[in-house]
């Protein structure tokens, strides 16, 4: 029955190389990071990057976790990102089945109302003001409700369900099943996959978002993670930027001092981080979707 | 089964989702505060949807003055100018002065806005119709788009009545700040000629080492590179980035440093950054706008950077990356020579020594006059228009600006305030002495520790405290660069084009100068196809047009105020004369 | 659309007959009242989508307007004028071809690579490599832009660059790669790859374990070899996928990854003939001016064009589904 074998193992023998290669490929840069935010400066600079650790130097880390703001980052963050997520993916859900029930007609209209926002915008500042007229301004919703509803994944979510076995819904709708039967019976469990995916991205998209916590929090006494460690970036340069000031005179501050390279590179590590222990738990679903997938009827 | 194996999942999911809120909230109280908040705007928002808009009223209000107590004024800071980054540090200093100003009867409340992202957050805040009362603001160019947007409100008529404001910056700089008409900020005036303390800072101890320290001219310069080139190997002589680079030792694009020249290219110079153009020469009369590149300077500038280029005197790929500088890069560790600075003599051991031995424990850093302006070897205009200002909201209530501006009139009522808003708090910050002098204290972080430099603070220069082990040189260069009596007056300060009928001609040029000029800056590319490329993308994007209407706006002003030019010209005229009669030398041997 | 939403939460009798009436407004309400319960799931997030997009979509009228502090969004009309300093530029060609070419090899390319390495990746058997690789591969979507652009530097600078250090070791020549303005598309492209395969094939391969493993098994039985069961059964079932993203990424192939170029490219001239595309060369024209006319009527060109590439394109591929007898448009 099989065909020959020497093809399949030269097959399997070439997907392992392919992957292992582009894995060798996305960590290179990642492990070069990670040696370079624990070398002391000194070497970093005078030297530049390494394959090897060279003078071992904690000094970064200490840097970017001084003090309570990144503590209280932390919190905010984990915080907005669990709870963010979750709602994000109920309403997404919930429109993207709408999107995808074929005897629902006007679904190519909501389509449309959908896809619509991903291209125009009314840009910046009438969005500011909306924003500020909702109450999403100087607390915590502002860094959650603005980014709720991606129409991207409201269509990979469309997508998913649209290629659910048809066959299955008919017959519910034909034992009397209502919609929101199917939906939670049916469509969910089976679309547990891209279900995990949604929420890994969109959580990562919580976790890494800065730019909300930037332009929408002003007196509020909280910042996301992001926040401080774009603020740790810009200490640095606000250093640099004062001694090289029209008229700057007597500020000693040594630049120096602040391992600056190696901080970026701390930074990085430190945010990654909590956001990485989400990814083995996001790919059990992967894993298991393939036997949610053969259990039929 | 499938059901409820993923019934379960979710479960498990919905378990992890509260787990994570358990984790965020657990700890310090911070951010309980945060969740107890969170719950509240919640219930707020459950309970009664149509209240959301009364609760936006009333979180957009808060910065207006509250029934009883101080009046809350709020001052948006762009950190980074010369301020430090954190709130943490800001904040108890805004409390004292608050403190401060409340006890001697002046019941105001300061409360400072820090913007993480002023570039994006700044104009946002004007154009969202935010209210806070004034802002520190810079440099002069960015302000023009904010005033031609109707974000600033003129102080013309409310100045006068501030009587402490007035007297600190002195009515003559005031006078100098009015913009088309109109006083947009409150100017800080104070170093009349920053490029005059020189703008190349070079190893001294390897100038010693090849016995020619201290360097004096550009023919110096070369040959130490060379040396450099030749003794150090995998050093670069002289380090360039797009911020600092050899143009900033000459011509463009804003008309530093060439003798022959020198006196009619220097100084405010109208509209010349934006436009790859400059007014040709005022002292000799020749009022007309000429494009840059066919300025003696701007070419031998670009010779210049081409030959060291080609010598391998400067680094091949300009430095372009965000948030590093040369400095950091090169001449701190060591790996460059030399390099271009403001105010290099001032820096070069104030800051960049330090720095510098922190990787090279025997480096020593010196600056030089590379345009012997100090020595008497040129001499320049005299620059009162500032290019830091404290700006005053428009959208804001007038009352709201009067107290603003009541704030600066206590401030530079007394030299304790002063101090209190520029260094900090005594014996917590900095450790004042006599004479206008201060001490770092030992064990206080720079990078964290409260100071603001006089030019982000609205409080000209002269009631900075000088670090106490500030060197003769430091002082000679702070005077001199100070007193407007070393300088010629400058006719056309006063003039200010209209830039707002030509802003889109303006953002197209302005992209065209910064693509054409780093090339050219680092030597990247031939002279002269280089200059060629730098014409034609300037003139492509409408500088010729942009230059006729400038000139006819000129033109006018210049006969509108005719009786003042002429009398500031022949006063700059004489002094000139002077200049050029009089042995340079023995200038700077009065001045010992 | 949420006045014309709104009734149908409180359906009425009269309401319900009137839909069996043959007037179109009749009928549009009876689909509404129909499918009430799924409506009723949506309209949170449609809610919201209408708050957060539509209504501050009412400020595209600053596109046309000289917008000052005092007159908001009532500023003195001035037609097309904000629309000159695109438009209007030298330098138009250039950077409208640059934005779609980058994004055209960022499309292509990164799909490709997307593709191939979940197909790959679903291949692989021995779960803990599978995991593992997955894994590392997801790492480069976490890293921003500015440390790529300083980790690109160490690589390739001409003084203290790896592979300068490297290509002078073996006795060749330093060569100056940030004076090389043919070389970026490709570096740029490869950096794209890198970013986003790892993330991007999450998504293929969340389709590719969905998938019914009785196909493969049947295949198995018929004597298909693992190549032929990917090229016949698994590569066409990630069909809809690829042209839904596709069909979506054409909606912003106007838009250049400003990111990416404003801290890798940056101040560097010299590369600005392959790498300046609109977005960095607009921030460069209007660092001086923020003028937020201008910036609002560049992004109304950038989405127009953008709409209509993807209208043209998911008109194709509704013609070319339809003739499959499926249905992968967007709308």
């Amino acid at each position: 029955m099989r065909r020959s074998k020497l093809g399949e193992r030269l097959f399997a023998g070439a997907n392992y190389t392919v992957v292992t290669l582009f894995t060798v490929f996305c960590l290179l840069p990642f492990y070069l990071l990670v040696i370079s935010s624990l070398t002391d400066q000194k070497v970093l600079q005078l030297d530049g990057y390494s394959l090897w650790p060279r003078k071992f130097s904690l000094e970064a880390y200490k840097w970017v976790l001084r003090g309570k703001p990144v503590l209280v980052g932390y919190q905010v963050s984990t915080f907005v990102t669990v709870v963010g997520t979750f709602l994000s993916v109920v309403l997404m859900c919930g429109v993207a089945y709408a999107l995808s029930v074929k005897k629902f007609k006007f679904r190519n209209q909501l389509s449309f109302y959908i896809y619509f926002t991903m291209v125009f915008s009314g840009g910046l500042i009438p969005w500011f003001i909306t924003c500020r007229n909702l109450g999403l301004y100087d607390n915590i919703w502002a860094l959650i409700v603005p980014m709720l509803m991606n129409p991207w994944w409201i269509f990979i979510l469309r997508n998913y369900f649209n290629g659910l076995p048809g066959e299955i819904m008919e017959s519910a709708v034909i034992d009397g099943a209502s919609d929101w039967t199917i939906l939670t019976r049916i469509v969910l469990p089976l679309s547990m996959p891209v279900l995990a995916t949604t929420a890994l991205f969109v959580a990562v998209g919580y976790w890494n978002d800065w730019w909300h916590g930037v332009i929408l929090l002003d007196f509020a006494d909280f910042r996301p993670l992001q926040v401080i460690i774009l603020r740790i970036i810009n200490s640095i340069r606000a250093i640099r930027q004062a001694m090289a000031m029209e008229g700057g005179g007597a500020l000693a501050i040594s630049s120096a001092q602040i391992p600056a390279k190696s901080i970026r590179m701390a930074i990085v590590v430190v945010t990654i981080g909590p956001i990485i222990l989400l990814y083995p738990f996001v790919q059990r679903y992967f894993i298991k979707g393939l036997t949610v997938g053969s259990v039929k009827g | 089964m499938a059901s409820k194996l993923s019934r379960r999942d979710m479960l498990r999911l919905m378990g992890l989702a509260g787990a994570g809120v358990l984790a965020g909230c657990a700890t310090p109280e911070t951010i309980i505060q945060t969740v107890e908040k969170t719950v509240e705007v919640e219930v707020e928002k459950t309970v009664e949807v149509e209240k959301l808009v009364e609760v936006e009223v009333e979180t957009v209000v808060t910065a207006t003055p509250r029934p009883e107590g101080p009046k809350v004024i709020t001052y948006v800071d762009s950190a980074g100018f010369g301020v430090p980054q954190y709130r943490e540090t800001i904040n108890p200093i805004a409390e004292a002065l608050s403190e401060k100003m409340q006890s001697e009867g002046v019941n105001l409340e300061l409360r400072v806005l820090l913007l993480d992202d002023p570039n994006t957050e700044y104009p946002l805040l004007y154009a969202s119709g935010a209210d806070f009362t004034f802002a520190f603001d810079a440099p002069w160019k960015n302000m023009n788009a904010l005033r031609d947007q109707g974000y600033l409100r003129p102080l013309d008529d409310l100045v006068g009545d501030y009587p402490n404001i007035v007297k600190a910056i002195t009515p003559e700089v005031i006078e100098y700040n009015y913009m088309r008409g109109h006083l947009y900020g409150l100017p800080t005036g104070f170093y009349v000629a920053s490029h005059s303390a020189g703008h190349v800072v070079y190893r001294q101890d390897l100038a010693e080492k090849y016995g020619m320290y201290p360097l004096k001219t550009m023919d110096e310069l070369e040959l130490f590179l060379e040396e450099v080139k030749n003794n150090e190997p995998g050093m670069i002589p002289f380090g360039a980035d797009p911020t600092f680079n050899t143009f900033y030792l000459g011509a463009a694009p804003w008309s530093w440093y060439q003798p022959e020249e020198y006196p009619a290219k220097y100084g405010y110079n109208p509209g010349n950054a934006m436009i790859g153009a400059g007014i040709e020469d005022i002292i000799r009369e020749k009022l007309t706008y000429v494009d840059s590149e066919t300025q003696d300077s701007f070419r031998a500038q670009a010779e210049r950077a081409r030959q060291w280029n080609e010598k391998g005197y400067v680094n091949k790929d300009m430095l372009q990356m965000l948030e590093v500088n040369a400095f950091d890069e090169y001449f701190n560790p060591g790996k460059c020579a030399a390099i271009t600075y403001n105010e290099a003599i001032l820096k070069s051991k104030l800051q960049i020594q330090p720095a510098l031995q922190s990787y090279v424990p025997e480096g020593k850093a010196a600056g030089f006059d590379e345009n012997q302006s100090r020595a008497g070897g040129s001499i320049a205009f005299a620059v009162f228009k500032q290019w830091n200002f404290q700006v005053f909201n428009a959208n804001s209530a007038l009352e709201d600006t009067k107290a603003g501006l009541e704030f600066f009139d206590w401030l530079l009522g007394d030299q304790d305030n002063i101090d209190l808003w520029l260094m900090g708090v005594d014996g917590v910050n900095y450790k004042k002495l006599d004479n206008m002098r201060y001490e770092d204290l030992p064990d206080v972080d720079g990078t964290t520790n409260y100071r603001r430099r006089w030019y982000v603070a609205g409080v000209p220069g002269r009631f900075e405290r000088v670090p106490a082990d500030a060197s003769d040189e430091f002082l000679e260069v702070l005077e001199y660069i100070t007193n407007p009596e070393y300088h010629l007056p400058n006719p056309l300060e006063l003039y200010e084009p209209n830039r707002k009928v030509v802003e889109t001609e303006l953002g197209q040029m302005d992209a065209a100068s910064k693509e054409a000029t780093l090339p050219l800056v680092a030597g990247q590319l031939d002279p002269v196809a280089g200059i060629a490329a730098y014409t034609q993308a300037l003139d492509d994007a409408g500088r010729q047009e942009v230059k006729a209407i400038f000139q006819e706006e000129l033109d006018t002003w210049i006969t509108e105020n005719e009786a003042t030019f002429t009398d500031q010209l022949q006063r700059a005229q004489t002094k000139f004369a002077e200049w050029e009669a009089g042995p340079h030398a023995d200038w700077l041997e009065s001045r010992k | 659309m949420m006045q014309l939403t709104k009734p149908t939460s409180t359906p009425t009798a009269s309401l319900v007959s009137a839909a069996r009436e043959r007037s179109g407004v009749a009928r549009f309400l009876g689909e509404l009242h129909r499918n009430r319960l799924i409506l009723l799931l949506a309209l949170p997030g449609l809610v919201l989508i209408f708050l957060l997009k539509y209504v501050p979509m009412f400020g595209i009228v600053v596109a046309f307007e000289d917008f000052r502090a005092q007159t908001g969004f009532f500023s003195p009309w001035v037609g097309l004028d904000n629309f000159r300093l695109l438009f209007g530029s030298p330098v138009l060609w250039r950077i409208v071809r640059n934005t779609i070419i980058l994004n055209t090899l960022f499309i292509v390319v990164g799909t490709i690579a997307a593709v191939g390495m979940a197909l790959v990746l679903n291949e692989i058997a021995q779960p803990l490599l599978r995991k593992l690789a997955q894994s590392i591969m997801f790492l480069p979507f976490f890293m921003g832009w500015t440390v790529v652009a300083m980790m690109l530097y160490g690589f390739f600078d001409y003084q203290s660059g790896m592979v300068n250090n490297l290509m002078q070791s073996i006795g060749l020549e330093r060569f100056s790669f940030y004076e090389q303005p043919n070389l970026w598309p490709g570096i740029l492209t490869a950096l794209h790859v890198w970013k986003t395969t790892g993330s991007g094939c999450i998504l293929y391969l969340a389709v590719l374990v969905g998938i019914d493993t009785q196909l493969y098994e049947a295949a198995e039985i018929d004597g298909a070899s693992r190549w032929q069961q990917m090229r016949f059964i698994s590569l066409p079932l990630l069909v809809p996928t690829v042209i839904l993203l596709t069909l979506l990424a054409i909606g912003r192939i106007f838009y250049g990854d400003f990111g990416m170029l404003y801290a890798i490219v940056g101040s560097n001239a010299l590369l600005y003939p392959t790498t300046d595309v609109i977005d960095t060369y607009i921030i460069r024209a209007l660092q001086t001016t923020t003028n937020f006319g201008m910036s609002t009527a560049v992004g109304l060109s950038q989405s127009v064009l953008g709409f209509i590439c993807v209208f043209g394109s998911n008109w194709i591929v509704k013609k070319w589904s339809e003739r499959r007898g499926e249905d992968y448009s967007l709308f």
